[in-house]
């Protein structure tokens, strides 16, 4: 074996060491601050609490003082007999659970630091917040002029046993960057 | 002859995850063009996330009409990939191609990625740095070891994180994700409602199933198969009822690497 397979090896041999550590919460952070290319896999599938809940993104305007209906960005179609071989969505559905999952870590920090829960406004600047902001801001304007516009997170359990929808996070008013 | 064996074995593997790496593409270029929702991250957004944004030299992996790009390279990649086989200067170049397109498209879509990206990404990076064109049949066979511990690392460390959880031990779990509109079926939420001990037995199966996944390697050649033929059944199930599609093909890629070192440990 020449020195550079020996690398190799090794390297092959830390990173499954690695991977193991990584699977325990309590070092998950240390290694991701180093892992670059996010390349070190979690493999604790729908473990230890299962998906319970559907999220959904749902967003409003202000047309001259006047607020419009929710409307809710679809992102979830039902699915069709070729599922199994093609099913697109399910990455749009495990992204907005991700970014719904990681408001929630947002609010959970902002608690731990500052003892309150915090208002849309001092979430204004995160990560999440502006994924959600820059999605309702790409769907149409309805009305030109000095609009504004606003998003939710509602959550609902259930298609067998459906639950009233529960808000779980309500942005501030942005903005509508008018292009007329 | 063990040469021959690591040659087939690797040439099945990339096949295998080259029809992953096939359709998970098409399928973002699908959302590009027909969702707009998909090309939604400003590169304000993208720069909170993300340090390389930072470098001015590495800001153009950013962009929509990049990620359209690196897709149709996968796509070209797989199919070459395919065709070819295993060994030689082209295969190993296309390989080396393909595992940098794969990386940067990870990166660039990191939020929400499954389980089978990240797979994808750890079989393409073994068989990368233990490509014939410069690794002996030793490094190639340790390759192909690293595939089959990483895929009974997976499913071990998820069976064992569903035995620590008390939503899988009491039956509820399968229940919950079954009763949501994202990975569930309205038709098997009403039976594991109405029929709780289903819920209990689903989950005990696969917690089981999970956890005692690494003793594949130690099992007689036809109980092995019939372990590998029960994990692809479960995966199956999991394309047609939950819709992860991609999971089957990356994980199944997995196996040849698996029935190689079972082979190794039992002969």
């Amino acid at each position: 074996m020449t020195t550079i397979e020996f690398c190799i090896t090794l390297f092959l041999v830390l990173f499954t060491i690695v991977c193991g550590v990584y699977q325990l919460h309590s070092h998950r952070s240390l290694i991701k601050k180093y892992d670059f290319l996010r390349i070190v896999p979690v493999w604790t599938f729908f473990a230890p609490t299962p998906l319970s809940h559907d999220f959904h993104l749902m967003y409003r305007d202000i047309l001259t003082d006047k607020k419009q209906k929710w409307i809710q960005i679809k992102m979830i179609k039902s699915k069709s007999l070729f599922t199994f071989i093609w099913h697109p969505e399910r990455r749009l559905k495990k992204k907005l659970i991700a970014i719904s999952n990681l408001i929630g870590l947002e609010i959970k920090k902002y608690k731990d630091i500052h003892g309150e829960i915090p208002s849309a406004k001092d979430l204004e600047s995160t990560f999440p917040y502006k994924m959600c902001l820059d999605i309702i801001m790409n769907e149409p304007i309805l009305k030109s002029g000095k609009n504004f516009r606003q998003f939710m997170i509602a959550k609902t359990k259930g298609t067998h046993i459906p639950s009233k929808p529960e808000i779980f996070f309500v942005s501030v008013f942005h903005q509508i960057q008018n292009n007329d | 002859m063990i040469d021959h064996i690591i040659t087939n074995t690797t040439g099945l593997t990339i096949k295998i995850v080259s029809i992953a790496i096939f359709i998970s593409s098409f399928e973002y270029i699908y959302l590009l063009y027909r969702l707009k929702q998909y090309s939604f991250v400003s590169q304000e957004t993208i720069s909170l996330s993300s340090k390389l944004y930072s470098n001015n030299r590495l800001k153009f992996i950013f962009k929509d009409s990049v990620f359209v790009v690196l897709q149709a390279i996968k796509i070209l990649s797989t199919v070459v990939l395919f065709v070819l086989p295993p060994h030689g200067a082209l295969w190993s170049l296309v390989l080396v191609v393909l595992f940098i397109t794969c990386l940067l498209s990870n990166y660039r879509d990191s939020i929400g990625r499954e389980g089978s990206d990240q797979m994808q990404l750890i079989i393409l990076m073994a068989l990368f740095l233990t490509s014939q064109f410069w690794s002996s049949e030793l490094l190639r066979l340790i390759g192909l070891i690293f595939i089959a511990i990483q895929s009974s690392i997976s499913y071990s460390v998820a069976g064992i994180s569903k035995l620590f959880s008390k939503y899988w031990r009491n039956g509820s779990a399968f229940f919950s994700i079954m009763n949501t509109v994202s990975y569930g079926d309205q038709r098997l939420a009403k039976l594991y409602h109405r029929r709780k001990y289903l819920g209990l037995i689903t989950c005990w199966i696969v917690i089981v199933f999970e956890c005692l996944f690494p003793l594949v390697f130690f099992l007689p050649e036809r109980f092995m198969f019939v372990f590998l033929g029960t994990a692809l059944i479960f995966h199956l199930a999991n394309a047609f009822i939950m819709g992860l599609n991609n999971f089957t093909w990356t994980f199944l890629a997995t196996y040849p690497s698996i029935v190689l070192t079972n082979h190794l440990l039992m002969n």
